[in-house]
């Protein structure tokens, strides 16, 4: 008799107990092993470990199920993930033993067990299961039980549970803590270029406006998603090449319920240009992108001059309380200004230049001068050197973005303002200074937030959807901005405003602890191994923090609230082009039945406002 | 005077005999010149070895009582345990399930006593009533138990070496097999007597691995047990140890049926010269190394896993007998 003839518990021998219950258990194609009670490896309520059948095999992330019957009689039944399986040599204990086992000199057998992390236990009755238990695949509905799923009645794919597709099943998530009912925001953690996070994002995004997931909200959400490396958003609206070439990607959408293909309704933003044409600057894409920039009257109207000045220790200088007072300066010589346009003094501004020399000229500090101070007087007014610092800033900032705070004659305003009319609006900032993108950020997010505390707290409000990557700049942990403010605001309130923030960073530890505590969903790229131990990531556990140093693109850990355990997902390739080489057919093949198709669908989106 | 190591840990005693000067017994004559008229080492040729099957055995006495027999006379008894197996080396090693057996009595110097069987809710042990009439003393019994696991160890190694493809080695002297195959060796850990000369005994020590003495004939009348053909019977040594170990501490005395031709015990010899070295155990390794083999010490932790837990068997006895103990004294 060979070991695999062995029944399947070494302990229970067929003389005993006949045809043991282990046995008939052999049979069964989902049973995996028997439930452990050693005293290394003992089963409690919470995990527990198997002893892995010689015959079978589990792996990471296997879903399993197990019962256990209490002495009244009552059966419960445990459900868990598998997040370790180990195999040794049973009573192997010196190092050289295994080349002895290898040579016929001892004998030994390897022995594999895993490690369950318990998910769920039905009913609630706490108790371990008893050693000696059935472990058994969970598959289809009890997979779904194991993992909540049967309790979410509105549920968005993550992704799928394997890379194998063949015996891959969807993960899911519960909408309701996502578009704000019970919870909001996401929080993507991982090493840039390997952690695929800004492509993650959009593939949630696709779920949820090409799926469908919203519901009846579908039509009206919108999302706000900036371009700030390469142009891998400028393609959204464009089937990727691969659709065609590998059959197994449409699969794989097909898998998560999924249409395979580009998104329908985007639009895309850029900056202007320098010189005096509102043509966009973009790259390799031109056409269907509007150039975007800001009339010197909104700028002086709305206070944007605090978006310049954006460093987080701004807020502690005295400069932010000189911003505050020319801020107030200006927005009262706009409102003395003719229509749309922006006067000091009388005289009419027409470049950012001459706003900043306008300005300049009000910091004068001599009690002669002749123009009104605006820096301030007596105990409030400002130093030499904080206006010189203010100075510095201000012109520094007009180098970088004086190009996109331009006078009324320019161009129609109306026309280049960006506008979420299209579900989804990409603006290009990639081809802009650190400095200019933070500026728009900051105004875009401020637009957006009192746009929706405008709109009051209307029930059922379709959800805007802002993907904000680099989170570690514009919301750190230390200082303040006012960026980090309006981020704070939209993490804390943005759930009642309709506001849901999808942020990224490659390390969580070094953004404002509030914003990633606020987040429903916490998913996790691949991390670097000394930022995996920082206690950001406490909540994924010894095993999977190991995990996450070893992901490759395309995987994600996902934490959700109603899970205990965090889920590997794997996520397919755009299914739309992220570069032009990508995209489906011939340039010129950017076909006229699929562009007719998009704007089709463009049609039936009833505008937001 | 050089002082060296033996390297059995001090607990197990040691490999040698006591009296190193104990002489062979001049009535019955060892015959040293049975393979070569010279005594001298032999190197084996190399050659394949076949499989090997090795049986031994483990035993543990439970506890010890003491029964107030009818006539009020108290009579010592001991609740015991054994089990025996078979570890086989081929291609790879493993330990040959279905020959493991577990054996539970209840040893007693009494008349009739029932068999015991002790329960703990689903676990039953059956502790099998077995007299030791001559048996005046606790060691005695501890002997008989020894006696019985030994008869089964002999009783498993007939059985398997009906199997001569194998070799089978069995550990301790040999004792009479019931129709045994013919490839049988015992192998004796612990030498109790040379057999052999002072003169002879100067060649131990200068024995390199792979190397044995020539075979010597044990004549019937010597031994524990008699047998009707004496038992042909070689030294070899087992490993190169440290130097600070003396080579006698891992010298190891083999021997086998007399009643063989001389050339088919001289295979054996050779086999087991090529054989042993390799299945022999480095000091740190095993308590009892190089003379506890490698699979054998495998072997014995199975074995002794089989037996149950000591302390969960000490408890289940406790709990019940001084159950059935109250009940009887109160009653």
């Amino acid at each position: 008799m060979t070991i695999a003839d062995q029944p399947i518990n070494g302990a229970t021998t067929p003389g005993i107990l006949g045809q043991s219950a282990s046995t008939a258990a052999s049979q069964d194609a989902a049973f995996r092993g028997l439930v452990l009670g050693t005293d290394q490896e003992s089963a409690s309520p919470l995990a527990f470990s198997v002893f892995v059948a010689p015959d079978r095999y589990l792996q990471l992330d296997d879903v399993v199920q197990v019962r256990t019957a209490l002495p009244d009689g009552r059966e419960i039944t445990i459900y868990g993930v598998v997040d370790e399986v180990s195999a040794r040599h049973e009573g192997v204990q010196l190092t050289s033993d295994v080349s002895l086992v290898r040579e016929g000199v001892l004998p030994a057998e390897p022995v594999v067990s895993a490690h369950v992390a318990v998910t769920r236990v039905e009913p609630e009755v706490y108790v371990p299961p008893m050693p000696g238990g059935v472990v058994r695949l969970a598959e289809g509905e009890a997979r779904g039980r194991a993992l909540f799923f049967d309790a979410m009645e509105r549920r968005f794919p993550f992704g799928l549970s394997r890379g194998d597709l063949a015996d891959a099943e969807p993960v899911y998530g519960n909408l309701d803590f996502l578009d704000g009912r019970k919870g909001a925001h996401v929080n993507i953690s991982g090493i840039s270029g390997v952690a695929t996070k800004t492509s993650y994002a959009t593939y949630l995004l696709y779920t949820l406006f090409e799926g469908r997931r919203l519901g009846e909200l579908t039509a009206n959400a919108r999302a706000l998603i900036f371009n700030v490396k390469g142009e891998d958003l400028l393609f959204l609206d464009q089937p990727n090449q691969r659709l065609d070439d590998e059959p197994e990607l449409r699969n794989a959408y097909d898998a998560l319920d999924l249409p395979a293909g580009p998104f329908g309704s985007v639009g895309f933003y850029a900056p202007v240009r320098r010189g005096d044409v509102p043509l966009p600057d973009t790259g390799s894409r031109s056409e269907g992108i509007t150039g975007f920039f800001w009339t010197l009257r909104e700028f002086a109207e709305r206070g944007y001059l605090r978006f310049l000045f954006v460093d987080a220790d701004t807020e502690q200088t005295q400069i932010a309380a000189l911003v505050d007072s020319i801020s107030g300066h200006l927005r009262a010589e706009a409102r003395k200004s003719a229509e749309g346009r922006l006067s000091i003094d009388g005289f009419e501004v027409t470049t950012f230049d001459e706003l900043s020399d306008a300005i300049e000229t009000h910091l004068d500090t001599d009690p002669d001068s002749l123009v009104p101070s605006w820096a301030g007087r007596g105990y409030g007014q400002a130093s030499v050197g904080t206006v010189r610092a203010f100075m510095r800033r201000l012109q520094g900032a007009a180098r970088h973005l004086g190009h996109l705070i331009r006078n009324a004659d320019f161009g129609d305003a109306a026309t280049h303002r960006i506008e979420r009319k299209r579900q989804i609006t990409v603006v290009d900032l990639h081809r802009l200074h650190d400095r200019a993108q933070r500026f728009v950020v900051g105004v875009l997010l401020a637009e957006l937030l009192d746009e929706r505390e405008a709109l009051g707290a209307a029930e059922n409000a379709p959800p805007v959807f802002v993907v904000v990557d680099e989170l570690n700049k514009y919301a750190p942990r230390d200082g303040h901005s006012p960026i980090k403010d309006t981020l704070l605001d939209i993490a804390e309130r943005g759930r009642s405003l309709g506001v849901i923030l999808i942020g990224a960073q490659q390390t969580a530890s070094e953004v404002e602890q509030r914003i990633v505590a606020n987040a429903s969903f916490r998913i996790v790229g691949r991390l670097d191994t000394a930022e995996a131990q920082r206690s950001e990531y406490r909540f994924l556990g010894t095993t999977w923090r190991q995990r996450a140093t070893l992901l490759t693109p395309g995987s994600m850990i996902v934490q959700q609230p109603e899970i205990p355990v965090p889920l590997l997902v794997r996520f397919p390739h755009p299914s739309w082009a992220t570069r032009k080489s990508e995209i489906a057919g011939s340039a010129a093949a950017a076909s006229p039945g699929g562009e007719r198709n998009i704007m089709a669908r463009f049609d039936d989106v009833p505008a937001l406002d | 005077m050089v002082v060296r190591l033996l390297p059995w840990q001090p607990n197990y005693g040691s490999a040698l005999p006591f009296d190193t000067e104990s002489e062979p017994n001049p009535l019955d004559p060892v015959d040293l010149k049975i393979e070569r008229p010279v005594w001298a080492p032999i190197t084996p040729k190399p050659g394949a070895t076949s499989p090997v099957q090795i049986v031994d055995g483990v035993r543990r006495a439970e506890a010890h009582a003491l029964d107030d027999g009818s006539d009020g006379e108290p009579i010592f008894g001991l609740f015991g345990s054994y089990a025996v197996g078979a570890v086989r080396c081929g291609e790879r090693a493993r330990i040959l399930e279905d020959s493991i057996r577990v054996e539970r009595s209840y040893l007693h110097a009494g008349n009739v006593t029932p068999d015991r069987l002790i329960r703990s809710g689903a676990a039953a042990v059956h502790f099998t009533a077995k007299r030791v009439p001559t048996a005046t003393t606790a060691q005695a019994l501890v002997g008989a138990l020894n006696r019985a696991m030994l008869d089964e160890e002999a009783h498993l190694a007939a059985e398997l070496s009906r199997d001569e493809s194998v070799l089978t080695l069995l550990d301790g002297p040999l004792r009479s097999l019931r129709s045994p195959g013919r490839r049988v060796v015992g192998y004796v850990k612990r030498i109790q007597q040379w057999y052999v000369g002072p003169t002879e005994r100067e060649l131990l020590p200068t024995l390199e691995p792979g190397e044995r003495t020539p075979l010597f004939m044990i004549p019937p009348s010597a031994g524990l047990e008699k047998q009707h053909d004496g038992r042909y019977s070689w030294f070899l040594r087992l490993r190169q140890l440290n130097p600070m170990y003396h080579p006698l501490g891992s010298v190891m005395r083999l021997e086998t049926f007399g009643a063989l031709p001389v050339s088919e015990a001289v295979e054996l010899a050779d086999e087991t010269t090529r054989l042993l070295p390799r299945l022999s155990s480095v000091p740190g390794q095993d308590p009892r190394a190089p003379h506890n083999l490698v699979p054998v010490g495998a072997l014995e932790t199975t074995l002794t896993h089989r037996m149950g837990d000591r302390l969960w068997v000490q408890r289940l006895l406790t709990a019940n007998v001084g159950r059935d103990a109250r009940a009887a004294v109160y009653a």
